[in-house]
């Protein structure tokens, strides 16, 4: 690959830019996407132990060794 | 407050009671009444004042000033438009009375229109004069009719959505000026037309038909968010 | 017709464990064909007649541009689904679909400008397309901003899917409103977009680009769409068997 290649006539860095940007919205999208996901997840785990926890003694020992 | 009426209401009934509940109660506070129209000229005022004096450069914008002007106004009193009534509980009343919300509604804007747009129009030629503006008043005056008809619609709809927010006067300006721009578009061409005496019936008959197609959509939009709005 | 497919699917935990299934298939075939057209549209497609190389930006901006369009119009139909059928699993998809949206529109945006320098001389222009392009984002912008502001989830849902849906019944009107207004005034620069014929070679590529964008959108709606059900359902039953 040249140098000549890569510089497109005069509009390599047009091009390379909106690439460029292209690919970093791209991440931006997915790691947005995937960060809410992981928040909730973490959200809804959190809270499913406090509930396991919160139970009355009996319960709460069966019920951990269900969930395990 | 509304009379109780025993039997029921017909529809042209419904919108007279609406129509002088809200002229009686913009009576016993003109003053507010009044600041939409204040706000309209002193927007206009400012455009002068930024920009180049000289009429002859004022006349190319003065559509531009005249339109934003007057969507500025309208949505700074469409902030006003439910909210005393859903503050004071009336709104839930209508609700829950059983007659049809859109139709309710819809009777509010028309008097909400009546009170705020309708001065505008008539105020427009005199301050289109100061723009340099030398004909086609009665054109403009039209225009500008069927334009803030549709403005005060939309603004309803926003003014609806956003009126169980305790903070929704920024927020309802920026759902509401995207929506209304075909209204800026064909409204300031229309007056550009009639400002070179040009025959500017088929923009017109355009407005026309947007402000028809809001007249019937628009209040089922304002029924719905008003149910969402004061749950 | 049996239906039992659809109201299985349309339950919010098959719909979760759906998207978790479906979101890796999209995302990695999405890169592969990205990749491709990608390295297609860079280095191998020959060059364009008129443009030269700048008409190699094409193979973002083209794909973006149109799913912007249509992801908005999946959201409001999305949110109209939600609102009229009062189904959640509708809500949670529109409320997915914001986001991206949005940041697709601005990228069509930003690679129009940057594609608009070489060819046209200027980053922007008042054209019919880019101010279209430019009030569908202050319509995500809005739209956003619109959930955002409630802090009750189901009135988020009801308040937004209205909004939606007055804006996709006024986006026709904005377009012919932008369309006409446009053309009064001038209409010279449109024709720098007159295809000089594309070539099967040039096609093909882009044809690709244009599916794979939509595959990754798939997959970004997938873990969007996986939030948005797990923050609707945070006392469900089932989320307790789910993964902890």
């Amino acid at each position: 690959m040249t140098f000549e290649a890569l510089k497109m006539g005069d509009y390599g860095a047009y091009v390379w830019s909106s690439y460029a940007l292209a690919l970093l919205a791209l991440i931006a999208m997915a790691a947005i996407a995937r960060n809410a996901c992981n928040r909730e997840l973490k959200a809804a785990q959190r809270r499913t132990q406090a509930n396991r926890n919160g139970q009355p003694a009996p319960t709460s020992s069966t019920s951990a060794g269900a969930g395990a | 407050m509304m009379q109780p009426v025993r039997h029921t209401p017909g529809p042209l009934h419904l919108a007279a009671v609406v129509l002088m509940r809200e002229l009686r109660l913009a009576l016993r506070r003109w003053d507010q009444v009044l600041q939409p129209l204040i706000f309209f000229v002193v927007v206009v005022t400012l455009f002068p004042l930024a920009t180049n004096p000289e009429l002859s450069a004022l006349r190319h914008i003065a559509p531009g000033v005249l339109w934003v002007a007057a969507m500025l106004a309208s949505l700074l009193a469409a902030d006003a438009l439910f909210r005393p009534d859903v503050e004071d509980g009336t709104m839930e009343q209508w609700v829950l009375s059983g007659q049809p919300l859109p139709w309710l509604l819809f009777s509010k804007s028309l008097a909400h229109w009546l009170l705020t747009g309708l001065p505008l129009v008539l105020v427009t030629p005199v301050v289109a004069v100061s723009l340099g503006v030398e004909q086609g008043f009665g054109t403009i005056m039209m225009v500008l009719a069927l334009g803030t008809g549709v403005l005060t619609l939309l603004g309803a709809v926003g003014a609806a959505l956003t009126v169980g927010l305790r903070r929704g006067n920024m927020l309802m300006a920026l759902l509401v000026l995207p929506l209304e721009m075909p209204v800026l578009i064909f409204g300031a061409q229309a007056v550009e037309s009639a400002m070179r005496n040009e025959p500017a019936l088929g923009i017109i008959s355009l407005l026309a038909s947007v402000l028809l197609l809001a007249m019937i959509l628009t209040p089922f939009a304002m029924a719905a968010s008003m149910r969402i709005s004061i749950e | 017709m049996n239906w039992i497919w659809f109201h299985k699917l349309a339950s919010p935990p098959s719909a979760y464990v759906f998207a978790t299934r479906l979101r890796p298939w999209l995302f990695w075939v999405s890169v592969v064909m990205m990749l491709w057209a990608a390295y297609q549209g860079l280095f191998v497609v020959p060059l364009d007649y008129q443009q030269k190389d700048a008409f190699r930006i094409i193979y973002v901006h083209v794909p973006v541009a149109s799913l912007s369009l249509l992801v908005y119009s999946m959201m409001a139909i999305a949110a109209a689904i939600g609102l009229i059928w009062r189904m959640k699993l509708a809500h949670a998809v529109a409320a997915a679909c914001a986001m991206p949206g949005a940041i697709l529109t601005t990228l069509a945006l930003a690679t129009g400008s940057i594609w608009g320098k070489p060819m046209w001389g200027a980053w922007w222009a008042w054209d019919a397309r880019l101010t279209s392009e430019l009030i569908l984002l202050f319509l995500y912008l809005g739209y956003m901003a619109l959930r955002a502001s409630f802090d009750d989830i189901g009135r988020a849902d009801r308040a937004s899917a209205i909004l939606a849906i007055v804006g996709i019944v006024n986006v026709p009107i904005v377009k012919y409103s932008v369309v006409w207004w446009n053309s009064l005034h001038q209409g010279q620069t449109l024709s720098l977009f007159g295809k000089s014929e594309i070539d099967p070679s040039m096609a093909t590529p882009l044809v690709v680009m244009i599916f794979a964008f939509l595959l990754f959108f798939g997959a970004v709606l997938c873990d969007g769409l996986r939030a948005e059900i797990l923050r609707r359902e945070r006392n469900a039953s089932w989320l307790s068997e789910l993964k902890v």
